[in-house]
């Protein structure tokens, strides 16, 4: 008959290995985690240098320059004149929008 | 052991901390007009060449800008590292790569690139190959460019700068002109919005600039101003209490001052009440009026609005005024229509906001102000004696010499200021001249102050043979004037409404009260 010390003493050998190996688990676990989390960095190190790289691009294509002459290019339109502005307060009494334009073609 | 294994160094560093290189230069609305990019830079260990006659042949040959016979003697050196090329392009890069050659290497560098080519040239300034700063706001902020995280916002506007500079090229142009400067300046902050000087350099190739594209006329070049002053000398005598609009001068012969005599351009000979004086620019009047005020009263109005200090601006380029060091009432006169005292363009911009803003004087910048933090303020002079200024200027361009310059509907005021030029204190050259226009609008309550010079401008057919301010920069500041209220969406008003005109309205005195 094994006593119960006996048994409780296996009881906690098992535990206690057992223990182990979960732990054991777990910092393998941490390990590639670590690992992966300097991968992950890295990663965004890059991919914001890739950004600060397309927002330097961006910028250079939507130059004043470029963007008037590609418009000159390839658009049909004409510069805006103040006349042409409109508020909506203005559009609903029409009677004085005409009388601005009619001024306009006047002088 | 179980136990012990420590984590080997793998720190999760934070990422917040890395920085990217210089920081980026942005205007007000964030956009990046000066950033940093990384290149690789060739070097070469030539201990490690096998065959250097090789090496030398196939590099250059990848690389057309690196001479062959200059590279040889390089790798033949006894040194262990010599530059062959630096900041190559990711294309030459990969070519150079490809070539095999052991005992070159790449290193990777930072280089400063400017999207925007030429536009900002003489504020942003430019860096050396070491990413120091030479000029403009590069130097100014070297150490925070090198250290902080975050962008720096200037003040400036990047479409607004864009307009100034098109329509400034175009005045250039179309009057023949040897060069200009212009600054569009918020007459309610003191931010500067924009500010260009022609010609100008691009700062990507530094190589190609000259003594007189990087010359940032704005900031640096001292200027007699001429009839502009008048603004001051007005705004000095109304406030001091000495005039008042319904007095006035004589001015129907001209002053004498030891061997000189002070005329008018557009002699009205009679008695001009002080509008007048301002209307018909005469010199004579605001001689007189400027000996009334008297010359201590004088020095410490203009002490008061920044003209007799050295520019304070948040770049190294900055010119300091010249005055007389004998000031007497010659100078007193002199200087009251515009002559013997010095300033730079931003002086006189930032000056006339000050009488045009309802009296407040502050300092002048090119950062973007945070719109709670107010700043220094210095009330200069009375609201009144700036209402009165604002209706003399929009008089000016309604009715005086400014007409050119008026856009309908935005109650545009002005004032033209054409100066001759004395270089190194010899006699002023008629020949040699500045033309200048400077206006604000709207006139009721200023928000955009636009200064346009052109050097030595020529009339052509439509300004029937005229060259000055009042026919050329007026049409350009029309030009731009437009151009600015299309991209803010301002609508123009109708001036004639009677409210609008007794606004405006100024009670011209043209003959003398009965004593």
């Amino acid at each position: 008959m094994i006593s119960h010390v006996k048994k409780l003493s296996f009881l906690v050998f098992i535990l206690a290995a057992g223990m182990g190996v979960i732990l054991f688990q777990i910092k393998q676990k941490v390990i590639f985690l670590e690992k992966d989390l300097v991968l992950v960095n890295k990663r965004i190190v890059e991919v914001k240098e890739e950004t600060h790289i397309l927002e330097a691009d961006w910028g250079y294509l939507n130059s004043p320059e470029r963007i008037r002459e590609l418009s000159k290019a390839h658009l049909k339109l004409r510069p805006v004149d103040v006349i042409q502005l409109a508020s909506l307060e203005s559009l609903q009494n029409e009677e004085q929008s005409w009388k601005l334009v009619r001024k306009k073609r006047k002088g | 052991m179980l136990f012990t294994a420590a984590s080997e160094g793998f720190h999760s560093s934070s990422i917040e901390a890395l920085p990217l290189g210089r920081s980026n230069i942005v205007d007000r609305n964030g956009v990046i007009v000066a950033t940093a990019v990384f290149t690789a830079s060739l070097f070469a260990n030539p201990g490690e060449i096998i065959n250097v006659e090789e090496a030398a042949y196939k590099i250059s040959k990848a690389l057309p800008s690196v001479d062959r016979r200059d590279l040889l003697s390089k790798l033949q050196s006894k040194r262990s590292f010599v530059w062959v090329q630096r900041n190559l392009t990711p294309h030459e890069q990969k070519k150079v790569h490809n070539l095999g050659i052991p005992g070159i290497h790449f290193q990777r560098e930072e280089r400063r690139v400017y999207p925007h080519g030429s536009l900002f040239s003489h504020i942003l300034g430019y860096t050396d190959i070491d990413n120091h700063g030479l000029t403009g706001v590069e130097k100014e902020f070297d150490e925070t460019l090198r250290r902080s995280n975050q962008s720096l916002e200037l003040s400036l506007d990047i479409r607004f700068q864009n307009i100034l500079r098109e329509e400034l090229s175009k005045g250039i142009k179309d009057f023949k002109a040897l060069g200009g400067n212009g600054i569009i300046f918020d007459a309610q902050t003191s931010e500067v919005l924009a500010m260009v000087t022609l010609p100008d350099f691009d700062p990507n190739h530094i190589e190609e600039r000259s003594s007189k594209t990087i010359f940032n006329t704005n900031t640096l070049g001292v200027y007699e101003m001429g009839s502009l002053y008048k603004i001051f000398t007005l705004a000095m005598a109304l406030d001091s209490g000495k005039v008042t609009l319904d007095s006035g001068y004589d001015a129907s012969k001209p002053l004498k001052i030891g061997r000189f005599y002070i005329d008018d351009y557009y002699g009205q000979k009679r008695w001009l009440s002080v509008p007048e004086i301002f209307m018909y620019s005469s010199n004579i009047g605001t001689a007189k009026m400027a000996l009334d005020v008297g010359t201590e009263g004088q020095q410490s109005f203009l002490k008061k609005i920044g003209l007799l200090d050295p520019l304070d601006l948040e770049i190294p380029e900055q010119g300091s005024p010249l005055f007389p060091s004998n000031w007497r009432d010659a100078h007193t006169m002199t200087i009251s229509y515009g002559y013997g005292l010095a300033i730079t363009p931003v002086h006189l911009v930032n000056a006339v906001a000050a009488m045009i803003n309802g009296g407040i004087y502050r300092k002048p910048t090119i950062l973007k102000k945070n719109k709670l933090e107010k700043g220094q303020e210095t009330r200069v002079i009375s609201q009144k004696t700036s209402k009165t200024i604002q209706k003399l200027m929009y008089l000016s361009v309604q009715q005086g010499t400014g007409k050119k310059a008026n856009l309908a509907g935005y109650l545009v005021g002005g004032k033209t200021g054409s100066a001759n030029i004395s270089e190194n204190g010899k006699a002023y050259d008629k020949k040699k001249h500045r033309s200048s226009f400077l206006s604000a609008y709207p006139m009721d309550n200023p928000r955009y102050l636009i200064y346009i010079t052109l050097d030595q401008p020529k009339g052509n057919e439509n300004t029937h043979g005229f060259s000055t301010g009042g026919w050329t920069s007026a049409e350009i500041t029309k030009n731009i004037t437009r151009r600015i209220n299309i991209i803010s969406a301002r609508l123009p008003i109708d001036e004639s409404k009677p409210e609008v005109r007794s606004a405006m309205a100024i009670k011209i005195r043209s003959k003398p009260l009965a004593a």
